[in-house]
């Protein structure tokens, strides 16, 4: 078995879908949280100044979705077909588009930069939430409703969702209305006995 | 393998479009190009999986994000890296450049004339850090990797990602690769490379104009 290494913040962020892979497929792995007074010290030595960075028996692998999806294709969550696997894919851009959207509103909303977080959350989150979620719903209907996004199994975006919606519901009241098949894959995939136990017994963030 | 007919959809401009072309003609795999007015959008927008293009189709399927859809056929067609291990590096490497053209998304749309703005301000503020942050990833890959191409010892989908890329900043920037890549002479042999490829050639010869 190959020795892995996952160095990221001490959040959840964006290396937290890698670490679920990790426990949901019960491969040892070293959890490296680095603490944020760290980091501008060993910035430069990471290949595009940049964490999460995975290190496979001693070779690098930087960008957070490059790592999930690496993982994902080692342990079995990257769906079972090439099609599923590239359905996984855009989902996943889907997601990053849509983060980009909002990043003004969490940065503020995050105390990261000023501004009217109320106005934000109005006039931009609350639409880019809306807009997304609804491709979302749509996807889990089209698959199903079974309770994934791709396939009869759980792949790599079912935790990207389940865990962002961790983060937004802290935000944005009553963020998920009107979605029910998404709350109903985040309910499945956050009872699944291996990813019950990590969420249950990680560190607060 | 029986003979797939792929389908690949986009405005009539290079943007995130033209890499795919490039996969294609690289692969000398047929497809459809199809190049959209702007005006013919609205009717076709909710008929895609995600309101958006590229779109790539065949065999009755849709895929939507331009890379997933990069990612799907350089896999098919062998171009996507040898190993799991190459094929994770060419997509951080992609990571990164679209990393690049979201952080530089509000000096874009004053560039291509969507939005009215400070160009030359927001060519200092916004795109020069940007360029200068991604140029220098590339650069360190380059030259990690030493054979001339970002991955691996042959040419991979990211190879013309970031072709398209710097031809994307000189277009839009309006500044030559002389300014543009001023430091990065690694970058400059790459451009090179991609651009002189024999698949690659009599595609930019042909290609219809556009402007970005």
């Amino acid at each position: 078995m190959p020795l892995y290494k996952l160095s990221y913040f001490e959040e959840r962020g964006l290396g937290e879908v890698s670490r679920q892979l990790f426990h949901l497929s019960g491969t040892p792995f070293w959890d490296n949280r680095i603490p944020f007074d760290h980091w501008p010290r060993i910035k430069e030595y990471t290949p595009f100044g940049q964490v999460p960075i995975l290190c496979v028996d001693g070779e690098e692998l930087p960008q957070s979705f490059a790592i999930a999806r690496y993982l994902a294709n080692q342990f079995g969550f990257a769906g079972k077909s090439a099609f599923e696997s590239a359905w996984v894919d855009a989902l996943a851009d889907q997601h990053k588009d849509y983060l980009n959207e909002i990043k003004p509103f969490l940065m503020v909303a995050n105390g990261f930069a000023e501004g009217d977080k109320e106005k934000m959350m109005n006039e931009m989150a609350k639409p880019s939430i809306r807009k997304y979620f609804t491709i979302l719903e749509k996807q889990a209907k089209d698959n199903g409703s079974n309770g994934y996004f791709v396939g009869n199994s759980i792949t790599w975006i079912d935790l990207v969702v389940s865990d962002h919606m961790g983060v937004i519901e802290t935000l944005v009241p009553n963020a998920f209305d009107g979605f029910p098949l998404v709350e109903a894959v985040r309910q499945k995939i956050t009872s699944e006995p291996k990813l019950k136990e990590w969420i249950e017994k990680r560190p607060e963030t | 393998n029986m003979k797939v007919h792929y389908k690949l959809t986009y405005f009539y401009i290079r943007g995130r479009g033209e890499p795919i072309r490039m996969l294609f003609h690289l692969a000398g795999v047929q497809f459809e190009d199809k190049r959209l007015q702007l005006e013919d959008w609205p009717k076709l927008k909710n008929s895609t999986p995600f309101g958006s293009l590229p779109m790539l189709e065949f065999d009755n399927q849709q895929l939507g994000q331009s890379q997933a859809i990069t990612r799907y056929l350089a896999t098919r067609f062998g171009l996507s890296g040898r190993t799991p291990m190459e094929e994770a590096q060419v997509d951080a490497l992609a990571d990164c450049i679209v990393d690049f053209l979201n952080a530089i998304d509000e000096f874009h749309l004053v560039a291509v004339g969507l939005v009215s703005g400070s160009k030359g301000e927001l060519y200092e503020r916004v795109f020069t850090p940007a360029k200068d942050k991604l140029l220098m990833i590339m650069k360190k890959q380059l030259k990690k990797n030493g054979s001339g191409w970002l991955v691996g010892n042959s040419i991979t989908s990211v190879d013309l990602h970031l072709g398209c890329c710097v031809e994307q900043m000189m277009d839009e920037s309006g500044k030559d690769g002389g300014e543009i890549l001023k430091g990065f002479e690694e970058i400059r042999e790459h451009q090179r490379k991609v651009f002189s490829h024999p698949r690659i050639v009599p595609y930019i010869e042909n290609r219809p104009y556009s402007p970005f």
